[in-house]
């Protein structure tokens, strides 16, 4: 789970689900990439992400407090110190 | 269609007979309250697998964002909520205990709040909801007496209209019901001449009963209503005409 590049698939994946579901195309995602310009997810796209992340991953960091993030990379990271933290 | 709904507060009163209801409509029905009731023993056994309930004090946060997640595994989704739980304590804001306005903030919005947060997150995922509060006419046109109550009730319809913008792109409806004065055990606690001045200002004459809003608690979860959204239902006898 704390494998960079498989946490990053799993994040990326979810992500290309919430495009998917509103009928847009999946993207390959770059860590500099924003989430709500590059990316393109509104509001409440974030929060189906979000729920989505929770049933992938178990965690939820903005229920532990986090403050909202920018970019892909941020959001990876995010995810990571969560799951690290969780574990330890 | 049978629903998968979340009532907060369905022990006994306004909430008691709309899980009746629900539950012979065939619904699955989840709830919670402080404390359980005979009700709530009779039905669970009459209705064993499509009424589930916990008893979950509804300041708690985390036990309420339990609830939920436990509704939604148990059931696979969450069609409707229905926010019901409240209390009011009465008595004039200048010598109000700060503990009672704190439970009632707690209890009859902040509560309402984190059911509405968690529910609509199910939702959102899902792709569908339907969301209903249980407001007062207090909210609209205030009680001498019920000034923190008629508070939390206002905050509940800013929180319709807010939720109704917020997630109609979604297929996700709010509305609210404003019931008058219900003989309950919420009334209970009225002076006889309070509840002859409320029978008194009210054209039809006389207090509200459980029976008078459950039929817009159905409406509202039927596709009847598919395209209401935001609206505040006023259930009162015509009182505040």
């Amino acid at each position: 789970m704390n494998d960079s590049s498989e946490l990053e698939q799993k994040i990326g994946d979810v992500i290309n689900r919430v495009l998917a579901d509103s009928g847009r195309s999946p993207k390959a995602l770059a860590a500099g990439d924003t989430l709500t310009g590059d990316v393109g997810l509104d509001s409440l796209d974030l929060a189906v992400m979000v729920v989505g992340l929770e049933q992938a991953l178990g965690v939820d960091p903005f229920r532990q407090g986090a403050r909202a993030v920018q970019t892909f990379g941020e959001l990876v990271e995010l995810y990571r110190n969560t799951l690290n933290g969780s574990s330890s | 269609m049978s629903q998968s709904i979340i009532i907060s507060g369905g022990s006994r009163g306004l909430g008691q007979a709309v899980v009746q209801t629900l539950l012979e409509d065939g619904h699955r029905v989840a709830t919670f309250s402080r404390s359980r009731t005979p009700f709530v023993d009779e039905t669970a056994t009459a209705y064993e697998g499509r009424f589930w309930y916990q008893q979950v004090d509804a300041t708690d946060s985390q036990a309420l964002y339990e609830f939920v997640r436990d509704t939604n595994e148990r059931w696979g989704q969450v069609d409707a909520l229905i926010n019901n739980a409240a209390v009011a304590i009465d008595g004039v804001l200048a010598l109000a205990n700060e503990d009672d306005l704190d439970q009632m903030l707690a209890i009859n919005l902040k509560a309402a709040l984190i059911l509405g947060k968690e529910c609509s997150r199910i939702m959102l995922a899902q792709g569908h909801g339907n969301i209903i509060n249980i407001t007062s006419i207090i909210a609209l046109r205030g009680f001498s007496g019920l000034v923190a109550y008629a508070a939390t009730k206002a905050g509940m319809v800013g929180m319709t209209q807010s939720m109704a913008r917020e997630l109609g792109g979604r297929n996700i409806r709010v509305n609210a019901i404003a019931p008058g004065y219900l003989e309950t055990d919420m009334s209970e606690a009225l002076s006889e001449h309070q509840r002859s001045q409320i029978i008194r200002r009210t054209p039809l004459g006389r207090l509200g009963k459980s029976e008078d809003v459950v039929p817009w608690v159905q409406f509202l979860l039927s596709p009847e209503s598919a395209f209401a959204t935001g609206q505040v239902i006023t259930v009162d006898g015509g009182a505040s005409v």
